[in-house]
Formats: C-alpha cells, sequence, structure tokens
C-alpha cells in the first residue's frame, strides 16, 4: 500500500505547529509528504520556497515549485509526477527486501532485470493507493485556486485509469465553517470522479495559514480513517501477507 | 501517468567514442546525435560495419520497461522485420548507463516529411500511422505517447513508430503522454490504455499536421471535444476527414480497424470535387498542378 499526503501551498504558515514537523510526523506513520508549492516571485516567495522544500524533506517526498505565472499546466504535471515518484519509491522498498539492500537493478544480468521490472510495473499499476490532497485555501491563494482545481481533477482522472484502487480525499485549510478546524474535508475516502467537480466553490478565503495544525489533522484522518473497503482489506490482511510471500519466491 | 518533457541529461558522447557492452561484450561506435527523447538521447553507432541506433536511457527502470516491450513486440516480427538487436551497460566516469541498441530508421518527423514534400502526402502518411497504430494493437499493446515527433516518414510516406516509453499494454493505465494529445487533457475520456485512445491522440496529430490546432496559446476555457471539432472544421486540409475526425475525437468509433476503413473510404472519396471545394484565393493558380499532384498521389496510394 502507498499512503501520501500532497500539500498545495505558497508555504507560508504563520499559525501553529512547525509544518516541517508535522510533515516528520507523517514519515513516522509511513505516509509520504510531497508538496507542490506555488510560489509568487519575491522575498516572500522565497520565505514559502525553504518551508516547502523542507516539508516535504522531513516527509520523505519531493517538492516542486511551480511559479503563478506558468500555473495550470504545471501543477497537473508536478503533481501527476509525485504520485508517480511516491509509487516508485515505495516499490523501490518492497523491491530492496526481495533482492537484497546491496543489490542494484544494474548489478543484475539484463534478463534477470527483465522480470523485476515486470513484477515492479505490476506493483506500481496494482498497489492501492491512498492519496489526501491538502489544498490551501488561504487569502494568499485567491489568485492560484482554480489552476489547483484544475490539478485535483487532472490527478483523480490519472489515478482512475490504473488497474489497481487508488482512494483520494480532499481537505482545504483553514476550516471555513468552524473558525478552531485547522483543516476542514471536502471529500470522504473516494474512488469517483464525478464528486469532485465544481468543489472548491466551498472554499472560504481567509488570513490564516495553520499548515502544521491542518497537517497533523490529515495525518490522523488517515490512520484512523478507512474507507469500507479498506476495513475489509485490514480484515483480510492476513492473506495479504501470504501473497507477499509468494510474490518474493516468484522474484528469486 | 507521466508526462512527456524533454531530458535535462547534458552529457553527449562525441563522434568515435567506443563502448564495449559490460555483459554481452559488443563494442559500438557512435556515430553522431540523432535525437532526444523523454527518457534519454539517441545516437547513431557502428556495429558489424553497419549503422543502428542506441538509446542510452536516464532511468534504468523506464529504459527496462522500453526493452520489455520492444522485445515482447520483436517475438513477433517476421525474422527480417527485426527491430530490438541487444541491450546492455556501459561505465562513463564512474557511472553506469544502461542501453539498448535498434535498427536505425532513416526518414524526418512527419511535420519535417509534410514540409518538404508537400501536403499530398497527409492522407497516406494518416493512413500508415493508423496501419502502424493496427498492428500494434493486435499484439494488445497501445501506443500512448503518440505525437509528430514519435512518427518517422520515410521515403513514400513509408510509416515508423518510435519511443516506445508510453506503449501500455491495453486495460493499464497511460504509461507516458504528452498533453496535447492526451484525451484525459481534453476532458473527453479516461487515460485507459484503450484502442480509442490512440486514435483520439491520431485525431490531434491530424488536427497540428494540417495546421488546424496549434500548440501554442491554448488556454484551460478552450479545453473540449467541440473546440477541436470546431478547429477542424475550420480548416481546408481536414474538411474531407470530418466525419473521422468527429468519431475519433468522440471515441466512437469500435476499433482502430473501423477506424482505418473509414479514413481510407474518405481518402478515396471523390478527389476532384473536394479539391475544389478548397476555397482559398491563394489556391486557385495553382489549382491545375493541385489536381495533378492529387492524381499522383491517389496513383501512389495505389502502388503502396
Amino acid at each position: 500500500m502507498v499512503q501520501q499526503i500532497i500539500v498545495i501551498t505558497d508555504g507560508c504558515s504563520n499559525v501553529g505547529l512547525d509544518p516541517v514537523t508535522a510533515a516528520a510526523q507523517a514519515r513516522e506513520e509511513n505516509i509520504i509528504v510531497n508538496v507542490i508549492g506555488v510560489v509568487d516571485e519575491g522575498d516572500f516567495g522565497l520565505r514559502g520556497t525553504r518551508e516547502i522544500e523542507e516539508m516535504a524533506k522531513a516527509g520523505g517526498g519531493l517538492s516542486k515549485i511551480v511559479h503563478s505565472k506558468q500555473l495550470s499546466q504545471t501543477v497537473q504535471m508536478m503533481t501527476r509526477k509525485t504520485v508517480v515518484h511516491t509509487i516508485q519509491q515505495v516499490v523501490n522498498e518492497e523491491l530492496q527486501h526481495i533482492i537484497g539492500s546491496t543489490t542494484s537493478l544494474e548489478d543484475l544480468h539484463p534478463n534477470q532485470r527483465e522480470k523485476v521490472v515486470d513484477v515492479i510495473e505490476d506493483l506500481e499499476e496494482n498497489m492501492l493507493l491512498r492519496v489526501v490532497l491538502l489544498v490551501d485555501a488561504s487569502a494568499s491563494m485567491k489568485p492560484k485556486i482554480n489552476a489547483v482545481e484544475d490539478a485535483v481533477h487532472d490527478l483523480m482522472l490519472s489515478l482512475q485509469a490504473r488497474e489497481g484502487k487508488s482512494e483520494v480525499s480532499l481537505f482545504h485549510f483553514p476550516g471555513s465553517k468552524n473558525k478552531n478546524e485547522p483543516a476542514e474535508m471536502d471529500l470522504d475516502w473516494s474512488t469517483e470522479y464525478a464528486i469532485m467537480k465544481r468543489l472548491f466553490y466551498k472554499i472560504n478565503m481567509r488570513g490564516a495559514t495553520p499548515t502544521g495544525p491542518a497537517l497533523l489533522k490529515v495525518i490522523e484522518y488517515m490512520v484512523h480513517k478507512h474507507s469500507d473497503d479498506e476495513i475489509k482489506r485490514l480484515a483480510g490482511m492476513k492473506d495479504v501477507h501470504k501473497k507477499g510471500a509468494m510474490l518474493s519466491d516468484y522474484i528469486v | 501517468m507521466t508526462t512527456s518533457y524533454k531530458s535535462t541529461n547534458t552529457t553527449v558522447l562525441h563522434e568515435g567514442f567506443k563502448i564495449q557492452g559490460k555483459w554481452n561484450k559488443k563494442n559500438y561506435e557512435i556515430q553522431r546525435l540523432l535525437g532526444e527523447g523523454t527518457s534519454g538521447k539517441v545516437y547513431l553507432v557502428n556495429y558489424n560495419q553497419n549503422v543502428f541506433a542506441m538509446k542510452i536511457g536516464l532511468d534504468e527502470i523506464s529504459l527496462q520497461s522500453e526493452i520489455n516491450v520492444i522485445k515482447k513486440i520483436n517475438k513477433k516480427l517476421e525474422p527480417d522485420k527485426k527491430i530490438f538487436i541487444d541491450s546492455d551497460d556501459f561505465e562513463l566516469n564512474g557511472k553506469i548507463y544502461s542501453f539498448y541498441i535498434m535498427k536505425y530508421i532513416q526518414g524526418l518527423d512527419a511535420k519535417l516529411f509534410l514540409n518538404s514534400n508537400g501536403q499530398q502526402w497527409f492522407h497516406l502518411v494518416g493512413l500508415n500511422i493508423l496501419n502502424q497504430l493496427q498492428k500494434l494493437h493486435q499484439m494488445n499493446f497501445i501506443f500512448g505517447d503518440l505525437k509528430i515527433e514519435n512518427v518517422i516518414v520515410s521515403e513514400f510516406g513509408k510509416v515508423t513508430l518510435i519511443d516506445y516509453g508510453g506503449v501500455t499494454p491495453k486495460g493499464r493505465s497511460i504509461k507516458q503522454f504528452t498533453e496535447i494529445y492526451d484525451r484525459g487533457y481534453w476532458i473527453n475520456g479516461t487515460r485507459k490504455a484503450d484502442e480509442a485512445y490512440d486514435i483520439f491522440s491520431f485525431a490531434i496529430l491530424c488536427l497540428i499536421l494540417t495546421g488546424a490546432l496549434s500548440i501554442s496559446n491554448l488556454t484551460s476555457e478552450k479545453r473540449s471535444g467541440s473546440y477541436l471539432l470546431k478547429r477542424a472544421k475550420t480548416n481546408p486540409h481536414c474538411k474531407r476527414m470530418i466525419p473521422f475526425l468527429e468519431k475519433a475525437l468522440n471515441g466512437t468509433f469500435s476499433s482502430t480497424r473501423c477506424a482505418r476503413e473509414e479514413w481510407k473510404k474518405l481518402m478515396y472519396g471523390n478527389g476532384f470535387e473536394n479539391s475544389n471545394s478548397i476555397e482559398l484565393p491563394w489556391l486557385k493558380p495553382a489549382l491545375a498542378s493541385s489536381i495533378f499532384v492529387l492524381v499522383v498521389t491517389v496513383y501512389f496510394s495505389f502502388i503502396y
């Protein structure tokens, strides 16, 4: 299973827990944090960039900076790229268990490599994927929110095409209904694309940017709240382990 | 689901550079850089007094994945039509690079070919692309990243598809695509690998080749199938192919075979009537010669 949070922000948090700390906590829970930074040019942007990079580093993921000028298409491309990267990262860890941590792909004879890569691709395509998109909807993000919405739709489209299951959930921060909520859920675990349409109309732009607390809330959600299908899957966990063992035999 | 983009690796191997494969010990000599794809560089190399194409990958896994696809396709080709030669590694400045060797195809990309040989080749080149797609689809693969740069046209409009990085088994998610050719980008369908995905990209390719669609100044408001169709309808070169393009963009062809048949039918339709209906003033003086050219095209088409 691959679990990841994609934070889309301009990186200028100003309330509560340091988002870098929160990201490190996510990593401890086996959740990878990727950050898409949508920044303006200038000093403000520079500060944001630093926070974005450190957050991704602490969360074991990638950070991608997009300047507001080149928005829509690039946010989409970067979002897709981070998802693919995270899947590859997790599959690679799995691979190390199988071929041993001291062996790398290039040590294998091209013929063996062929089989290993076939297995990698199967895993990439079929592994269960859980993605939470956490969108910064504070006032400074206002001019960029349409591009973010396009990117969310685009990502859903890519995830839906996989043979394996992809569950997506969507949050924005700060909360717009309750002022004390660091983040508010827009979409509970879902595999549906249709529900996502025109989602961001609900977002109310406000001043504070509680990135750290929002991230913390999402981590808690990922750890404790599972979709109905996922609950069934967890109940059948033992079978999954058996399958894992078979896979190892197959490769070695 | 990755997007095609230009690689950023700047190392270029110079002419005469010798490479010996680590595993298979074959010797290759670099002639020149042929091009730069999404996932690496392609060189022209000498091996056994013959020329071949060598692709050096940036990422091991994606290169190997490409090799896997090529080998699977290769198995199904006639002995004299094999495309795959070898795959191996070499070391340079302490770093290991993986590469594979393929048959070298001489030609121009589709746009350059039409620019230098004339737009009258468009229908035949289109048919030949569809033929190639149909062959691939029969092997249960979808090409995925179909675009002008990946279509090499040789003499008499013969078509070869290059760059197998996007080739995906049917039913999976498209491995690699270029946004403007992507059905999902135009909000006109999924990113699942099915025959209609390639046919959609093919329609976009036609729009670009005829100049009906330009890659620059595309905004997200314009993203829809109806916008694309509107562009096609205003272009004189697309006119005859409208029934095809409409179905291709809407995904209503049930198979590539059907798409190919429709293309062929329209291609052989009343050519004279159609050439008269192109109402561009600058074309009138050239009309006589264009009819001549059309006759020649049809003649060629029957032969090849």
